[in-house]
């Protein structure tokens, strides 16, 4: 273990571990990470693989609103437009799932690009209405074009088939959720390394500046729209196959705001704050469903207030982290880390 | 009875309350010093505060009264659908694209927004109804939303806001 900071060359600097050590212990998690299917219970094994499409739709939107600075209200349909084009191609034209999910979110790419087209003139509470109005638009296509969507009733998603194995139920589901959220993590680390991610960031910190500097601030705009949207439809594919089937009532405008939620608690700007952020906003209801379960038996009443409960925390969650960490978890899990770096002799 | 138009008394009474308010909301930011202090903190929070304004007091008095005219819209609302229900929540999401379309920051455009918002919804629905098999009417206000923002991001009376370098 190193104690303290030793940066030399700006390969150190660049480096996403530390240390050998720090990759070592995450590959470690990740083995680990990799063998839960052998002790967790049916229910926590259905939590995990919606935490970790969860990470992958938290990340994709941080990318545009942690990173790039505009934010998004459109991300339910988004995941609506990956999970409806994984029904029609893997339903309907047959494909296999490793077309299917990139193709899902390359579709998901384009309808993100379409309305990120007013983020030219418009920032802000603008911006955010015009994705909003996104978001109804494409919940009426979703419910109104029954010829391939299945409108209203939905429909359904075949199980994904490596070969003749079939990948259904959440056990197997796991093995291809786990390695395309750790391929689409890696890929986000790396991207705020190259120019473009930089350009993002530039973006965000001051557009003007970003202009004078010779950033062509609509082309990375629109860029960034469509990586996030391209995240938030591979979450939206693994949503459709994690659920069998889908209709319009899995992407409320609720779903995008849980999402700003997981982003804002997390760590706006951090790929680590969004991992943290989707953790903690899937697992609460979870484990406030676990509590007043128990506590049913003293407090009857507890179980009528469950759902208030739940939007209570969370409301009260995002406000208390927007006073005290604006930085979110991300931020408190780093100041936390360098405090027990030097432990006793911290001066 | 009007005429020979139908009216319920709920509306009746909301348009008076309507006509009440925005008489008094006019006068309040044109001659009062609260109102003043509001405006001048919309335009430069920097410059306002310089000025002797307490933002942080604008700010809770902004709030208070966003609140008690959006409590006054509930009640009228109430009253002429003759029900309160949970689907209240979303009616602030509808109102977004008449205050886009008349301006963020003008009394006038609210109303006109209003109007105009509220005969395209139901010519939408009346005749694309038949052909889209429902529904239309909800999102009609939205697809137009989307090319006001396009075309004229500030609306038709709000203040455009430009950027020099």
């Amino acid at each position: 273990m190193r104690c303290g900071d030793f940066r030399e060359t700006y390969r150190e600097d660049m480096a996403i571990f530390e240390t050998s050590f720090a990759r070592g212990l995450l590959v470690l998690f990740l083995l680990a990470l990799s063998l839960a299917p052998a002790f967790l219970s049916f229910f926590w094994m259905d939590v995990l693989n919606r935490i970790l499409i969860a990470v992958i739709a938290a990340t994709g939107l941080n990318i545009l609103t942690g990173f790039t600075g505009q934010i998004s209200l459109g991300n339910a349909a988004f995941l609506a437009v990956g999970a409806y084009s994984t029904a029609f191609f893997a339903g309907r034209m047959g494909l296999p799932f490793l077309l299917v999910i990139p193709l899902a979110g390359v579709m998901s790419a384009l309808v993100g690009m379409v309305f990120g087209i007013p983020s030219l003139r418009l920032k802000g509470l603008y911006l955010a209405v015009a994705t909003l109005a996104a978001h109804f638009v494409i919940e009426f296509t979703a419910s109104h074009w029954d010829g391939v969507t299945g409108g209203v009733n939905g429909i359904s998603v075949p199980a994904a088939k490596l070969g003749g194995f079939q990948l259904d139920g959440d056990r197997r589901l796991f093995y291809l959720i786990l390695p395309i959220t750790v391929l689409l993590l890696l890929f986000a680390k790396n991207l705020f390394r190259t120019k473009t991610g930089k350009a993002f960031v530039a973006i965000r910190d001051q557009d003007i500046s970003a202009e004078v500097m010779g950033v062509n601030v609509f082309k990375y705009k629109l860029l960034s729209f469509g990586v996030s949207s391209f995240y938030v439809g591979v979450a939206g594919s693994l949503l459709a196959y994690h659920a069998n089937i889908i209709s319009p009532e899995n992407f409320p405008i609720t779903v995008a705001i849980d999402q700003l939620g997981m982003i804002i608690i997390g760590g706006l700007g951090s790929i680590l704050g969004s991992i943290f952020g989707a953790v903690f906003i899937t697992v609460l209801p979870e484990v406030l469903r676990v509590a007043t379960g128990e506590l049913a038996t003293t407090f009857p009443k507890l179980v009528d207030l469950f759902a208030p409960l739940k939007s209570g925390i969370f409301g009260l969650a995002i406000v208390l982290f927007l006073l005290f960490e604006p930085d979110g978890m991300a931020a408190r899990w780093h100041s936390i880390r360098t405090y027990w770096k030097l432990y006793p002799f911290s001066y | 009875m009007i005429g020979p138009l139908p009216v319920s008394q709920g509306y009746l009474y909301s348009m008076a309350s309507v006509a009440v308010l925005l008489v008094l909301f006019s006068a309040f930011f044109k001659y009062t010093r609260a109102g003043i202090a509001m405006r001048a903190t919309a335009f430069s929070q920097q410059v306002a505060l310089s000025m002797g304004v307490s933002v942080q007091h604008i700010f809770a008095l902004a709030w208070s009264i966003a609140a008690v005219v959006s409590a006054i819209g509930g009640v009228l609302l109430g009253g002429i659908r003759g029900g309160v229900d949970g689907a209240f929540a979303f009616f602030g999401l509808k109102v977004i694209p008449v205050v886009i379309l008349g301006g963020l920051d003008s009394v006038l455009g609210a109303i006109v927004g209003g109007l105009v918002m509220g005969i395209l919804e139901n010519l939408a629905g009346g005749y694309l109804d038949p052909i889209f098999g429902g529904g239309v009417k909800e999102v009609a206000p939205f697809i137009a939303l989307v090319a006001i923002l396009s075309l004229k991001p500030y609306g038709l009376f709000g203040k455009v806001k430009i950027e020099r370098v």
